[in-house]
């Protein structure tokens, strides 16, 4: 009994501080998208228009969020009846997002950034094979136009 | 092709939008209501897989262990007093293989059957009665225990609840966690059931050794009232009716099955010194 009452702790915890920290992360991350709006993150190969191109570079960005107790928990209960495991999927929507904000957010003085890639992958295993931390990767290539003005 | 700048109305990502608590809810009670209902009726199939296995086989089955509980509890010899009245009542059961009783010395009010024909008393219990029919009560319950092969029984519940637990979850999982109060429920409601049947299984070797039921409820009626400040006692007592229903209620189920059987109280037996040492 000794050790329910541990897990319960842990999952009433688990709750509290997982909820606290998602809700102030899609927080950050609906702010951050409207501000960073305006550059155009595209996975085609070629850049939107016809202008010509000044320079291209590599950008990428990475995040790694852990999954709490409660969602590990509650994704274990999935498991057993199988169907949407929302509390991953939530998680994966704020890593994808907060990957390509990142991505973003090293270059913001690219005119473009085009052929995203999003590549996800579990770096740690928790116990039995469960899920523990998860890294999403967002890559692309920014892209500069040529400035008119300085044609001249 | 040109760039519009917008952002989704709605995140199509998550496909279910109902509070994290609720879902954990709905999926606790799922699962609790199917582990419940296999258990069940896994059970019920080892009711009767018990019942068709006699009290002499069961006995084979316990001859493994038996040196296990010498090692585990090494018991004080018996006085011949109380082995008399542990034969005598054992005379009114149709129970074919030999009962061992050991005494342990601890202040435990407590008394247990185990696996085996083996009876514990603790000393705490010894004590504790007045009477020698109070003191026969206890010990014709736990003969109850074997006469209704409870051991076996609850090692086939044992097996089960195992077995269902590493089905469900797997072997090591943290959903297993969530099905402990769900199987102590089930366990809990088994044990009290069993106890009952004991006590009323007692009541007849009672009447069967002294022709009455006096002193049956003695036991109960001493825990009952105890003092409130005795704790410390009241913990020792405690594991005893851990499983075991209500004092209160137990002592009512008693009187009315005495009522229904017409049994009869009659004059307590003092109980002899040389018993209680």
């Amino acid at each position: 009994m000794g050790q329910f009452v541990l897990f319960l702790i842990l999952m009433t915890l688990g709750y509290l501080f997982g909820h606290y920290a998602e809700k102030k992360h899609y927080k950050s991350i609906n702010k951050r998208e409207k501000e960073l709006l305006k550059l155009p993150v595209i996975s085609c190969k070629n850049p939107i228009g016809n202008k010509s191109i000044s320079h291209v570079k590599l950008s990428y960005g990475n995040v790694v969020i852990s999954v709490d107790y409660f969602k590990r928990i509650l994704a274990s209960l999935y498991n057993f009846f199988g169907g949407n495991i929302r509390s991953y999927e939530t998680l994966l929507d704020r890593a994808r997002r907060e990957a390509i904000l990142r991505l973003k957010e090293s270059v913001t003085d690219a005119d473009q950034i085009i052929n995203l890639r999003i590549e996800t992958s579990s770096i740690y295993k928790g116990k039995g094979n469960s899920i523990g931390s998860v890294e999403v990767l967002a890559y692309g290539t920014a892209v500069y136009f040529e400035k008119r003005n300085q044609n001249r | 092709m040109k760039y519009t700048p917008s952002l989704p109305e709605k995140n199509d990502n998550i496909s279910d939008h109902r509070h994290p608590l609720v879902q954990l809810f709905i999926l606790l009670v799922s699962l609790g209501g199917i582990f419940l209902l296999v258990f069940w009726l896994l059970v019920f199939f080892v009711d009767m897989a018990v019942k068709s296995i006699s009290m002499e086989n069961e006995a084979k089955i316990y001859t493994q262990i038996g040196e296990l509980w010498d090692y585990e509890f090494p018991a004080d010899p018996i006085k011949p007093e109380l082995k008399t009245l542990v034969d005598q009542l054992i005379a009114c059961t149709d129970i074919p293989y030999p009962i061992t009783t050991r005494i342990i010395d601890d202040d435990d009010v407590n008394a247990l059957a185990l696996p085996g024909g083996n009876i514990l008393l603790f000393a705490g219990l010894l004590d504790s009665v007045r009477s020698e029919n109070g003191l026969a009560f206890v010990i014709a319950h736990e003969l109850g225990h074997f006469i209704h092969q409870d051991h076996l029984r609850g090692m086939g519940r044992g097996a089960v609840l195992m077995a269902l637990s590493i089905a469900f979850t797997g072997a090591d999982s943290n959903i297993s966690k969530f099905l402990t109060p769900t199987s102590q429920f089930a366990q809990a409601q088994h044990s009290q059931k069993a106890e009952s049947l004991a006590d009323q299984t007692a009541l007849k070797i009672l009447n069967c050794h002294y022709g009455h039921i006096g002193g049956a409820t003695e036991f109960f009626d001493w825990v009952k009232n105890m003092p409130k400040g005795s704790l410390q006692k009241l913990e020792k007592v405690s594991h005893y009716f851990s499983s075991h229903p209500q004092v209160e209620k137990r002592i009512n189920a008693l009187h009315h099955f005495s009522n229904t059987h017409n049994f009869i109280m009659g004059e307590v037996r003092r109980l002899a010194k040389e018993t209680q040492d």
